[in-house]
């Protein structure tokens, strides 16, 4: 299969028109493995057949309520391939009535879920049956706590009035922070603080950052990076609607050589150029209150092959967070004839627009 | 005049403070890639009227950064079916999709989620768990005892763009005292155009000893930059009286210069010409454009350098 062929069949099941890329043989022997960015624009959809949570999620995980507008094809850059996992794990000390609850929870929030079909249910008795639920939330707790609490009395009471009576002995002598050294070193006894590592939720959202040295080998290439720019530029930031007659106006270009030329005076012989000045219509309209949001892009990684690489991550909904070109490299600055940058450097961070889970990354990786 | 820095020295023409560094800038291969830089003052009501034009070599680097703020949003079960009523909502606004939406969003919350929700709130209301951080707790109980945690439905909302700011540093070596003179002269331009300058007015008693210049207390504002780089003869012309430049390279607008700095010991230690002017002089300066950049602005550039076809 030819690089062409390669990604015609890409662009065809993305859904773009063009793909924009760099080098120019990407797809190709040379360049077999590289990237896919697709950038997608949001549209609204009518999905009033979804229940709210699923639609929330369809916004920000899916690209299903957006519709694709470009694609990139990229060859892979040094340090690209590589992401992170994570899940946050706290450590708390539940000491021994929150550990008491905690081991006996579970029973506690069968028998409240058991009661919560005949709340959610609206009748007419729905506030004397909410009120009876809560009522019955006291019993619940409490006859499923009462064995251990009664344990805990019966046989560790008596230390725990001990350790206070030796920390108010401690507070005599020492500062507040020291008593229960004190009382733990004249008892040999400390507490338990009954310590429990608990999940604590997917709290970062995944972050992926490409630096691409693009040295262009010819003035193809040069304008393939400049709609590469352009296009990533266009779509990281945000829009506002316009109105029409901004829509409408008309820009006027004067190429040097078009030029008229000042016939008199010391200036004789210059070229000179015609501005055009905008009208009090176009200068005095304010610019919308809203943003429309920047667009959003999936990244993936293909094989020489023209398929997905399904040993490497894959990059779900993100947003690009920065975007930074250097031109020039060395503290120098050198251009083509055609005035094009022999060198320039993009680096793009993209952040994922939500946190992973496992179905989601299931979905997303395989 | 073959030389693209005078070509746009006589469009741009202000008379005294058209400078320019080196001499021969424009003239030869190597100097035939240029900044330039135009210098305006603000007015009454906004306006900006031209007071002086500079020409320089290419800096060293030439950054072009965007970036985009976007906050995390922790919304939990609730925020994210507020977000996806919202969006039934918006895509069409009335009575009747309006109470199917909400519908659909208290339809949203099953029996599981609603009995952690509950049991975390019966939790918290035993005495000695709902002190302190016993909310915290008494949520971290439920999701140890139960083997499920809340979705924190945690996503990025978009916030702002901020000012682009640029960073540029010339390396200017005089090689003659023309050289000197300019770089000197622009060095002044740049310092008296990035500074506030205090409002006087003169106070005559009739007698011209007794005349004096009273402070108002008032200042101008400092001057405003537009910075275009050239790289090619036939890439530059002017849009709605805005000069530009190549095609390849950003375009800075509308700017404040809110840093600048003039090194002249740049080569291990000081050293000087005969006439006592140093070998060289680097400048770094910093410009922060006044308006935020849109997509709007990518538009405008892509009219004017027919880059790419499509409509965005």
């Amino acid at each position: 299969m030819s690089p062409q062929e390669k990604l015609e069949n890409i662009k065809r099941s993305l859904g773009v028109t063009s793909i924009e890329k760099f080098p120019e043989n990407v797809a190709s022997d040379e360049v077999g493995h590289f990237m896919m960015i697709t950038e997608y624009q949001f549209k609204n959809t009518n999905t009033k057949n979804r229940d709210a949570l699923t639609r929330f999620s369809e916004q920000i995980t899916t690209t299903a309520p957006y519709e694709s507008r470009n694609a990139f094809a990229l060859y892979l850059p040094k340090g690209s391939l590589k992401t992170q996992y994570s899940a946050s794990h706290e450590k708390v000390d539940f000491g021994f009535f929150g550990a008491l609850l905690n081991s006996e929870s579970s029973d506690v929030l069968n028998r409240l879920q058991a009661q919560l079909p005949n709340i959610v249910q609206s009748d007419r008795n729905a506030i004397s049956k909410s009120f009876d639920f809560y009522k019955n939330i006291a019993t619940t707790v409490g006859s499923e706590l009462s064995p251990n609490v009664n344990r805990y009395i019966d046989q560790d009471m008596s230390t725990r009035m001990a350790f206070n009576i030796g920390e108010a002995v401690g507070g005599l002598l020492l500062s507040k922070d020291k008593t229960a050294s004190v009382a733990s070193l004249s008892m040999r006894k400390t507490g338990n603080p009954y310590s429990t590592l608990v999940f604590a939720g997917v709290k970062e959202r995944r972050q992926h950052a490409f630096s691409f040295d693009f040295y262009p080998r010819s003035s193809l290439e040069s304008e393939n990076i400049l709609k590469i720019i352009t296009k990533l530029k266009a779509g990281m930031l945000p829009d506002y609607h316009k109105p029409d007659v901004e829509n409408k106006k008309k820009v006027e270009k004067y190429q040097i050589e078009e030029l008229k030329t000042i016939k008199a005076g010391p200036l004789t012989g210059t070229k000179y150029i015609k501005t055009a000045p905008a009208s009090d219509a176009q200068t005095n309209l304010m610019k919308s209150a809203f943003f429309n949001y920047p667009n959003v892009y999936t990244i993936k990684f293909y094989k020489t092959n023209g398929a997905k690489n399904e040993f490497l991550h894959q990059i779900g909904q993100s947003s690009i967070l920065n975007l930074k070109l250097s031109y020039g490299e060395g503290g120098q600055q050198v251009f083509f004839k055609n005035g094009a940058p022999q060198h320039v450097k993009m680096d793009i961070t993209f952040k994922e627009n939500f946190a992973l889970s496992r179905n989601l990354a299931r979905n997303l990786e395989g | 005049m073959s030389n693209p820095v005078e070509k746009i020295q006589a469009l741009k023409s202000q008379g005294e403070n058209d400078l320019s560094f080196p001499s021969s800038l424009g003239g030869n291969d190597e100097e035939k890639h240029f900044t330039y830089i135009l210098v305006k003052d603000i007015e009454k009501g906004g306006n900006q009227t031209l007071v002086g034009t500079i020409a320089l070599p290419m800096p060293l680097d030439i950054v072009d950064d965007y970036k985009v703020e976007y906050a995390d949003a922790n919304l939990g079960p609730l925020g994210a079916t507020a977000v996806g009523v919202g969006a039934s909502i918006a895509t069409e606004v009335s009575l009747d999709n309006i109470k199917k939406s909400l519908l659909s969003g208290l339809g949203s919350f099953n029996s599981g989620l609603l009995g952690q929700v509950v049991a975390t709130k019966a939790i918290s209301m035993i005495p000695g768990i709902s002190t302190g951080d016993g909310r915290a707790a008494a949520g971290q109980i439920v999701t140890s005892a139960t083997n499920k945690a809340v979705n924190p439905y945690i996503t990025g909302v978009f916030k702002s763009v901020g000012f682009k700011t640029f960073n540029f540093t010339f390396r200017c070596h005089p090689r003659n005292s023309n050289d000197t003179q300019n770089l000197t002269q622009i060095i002044k331009f740049f310092r008296n155009s990035m500074l506030p300058d205090d409002i006087t007015v003169d106070v005559d008693f009739g007698d011209p000893e007794f005349t004096y210049k009273q402070q108002t207390g008032l200042q101008t504002l400092p001057r405003r930059f537009y910075l275009d780089f050239f790289t090619s003869t036939g890439d530059f012309g002017v849009e709605d009286a805005q000069l530009y430049g190549s095609r390849y390279l950003p375009s800075i607008n509308d700017a404040a210069m809110t840093s600048f700095s003039v090194d002249y010991e740049t080569e291990g230690a000081p050293a000087f010409h005969k006439n006592s002017s140093p070998v060289s002089t680097i400048l770094n300066m910093t410009f922060t454009e006044s308006k935020i950049y849109t997509r709007d602005n990518v538009r405008k550039e892509n009219n004017r350098y027919d880059i790419i076809q499509e409509k965005f």
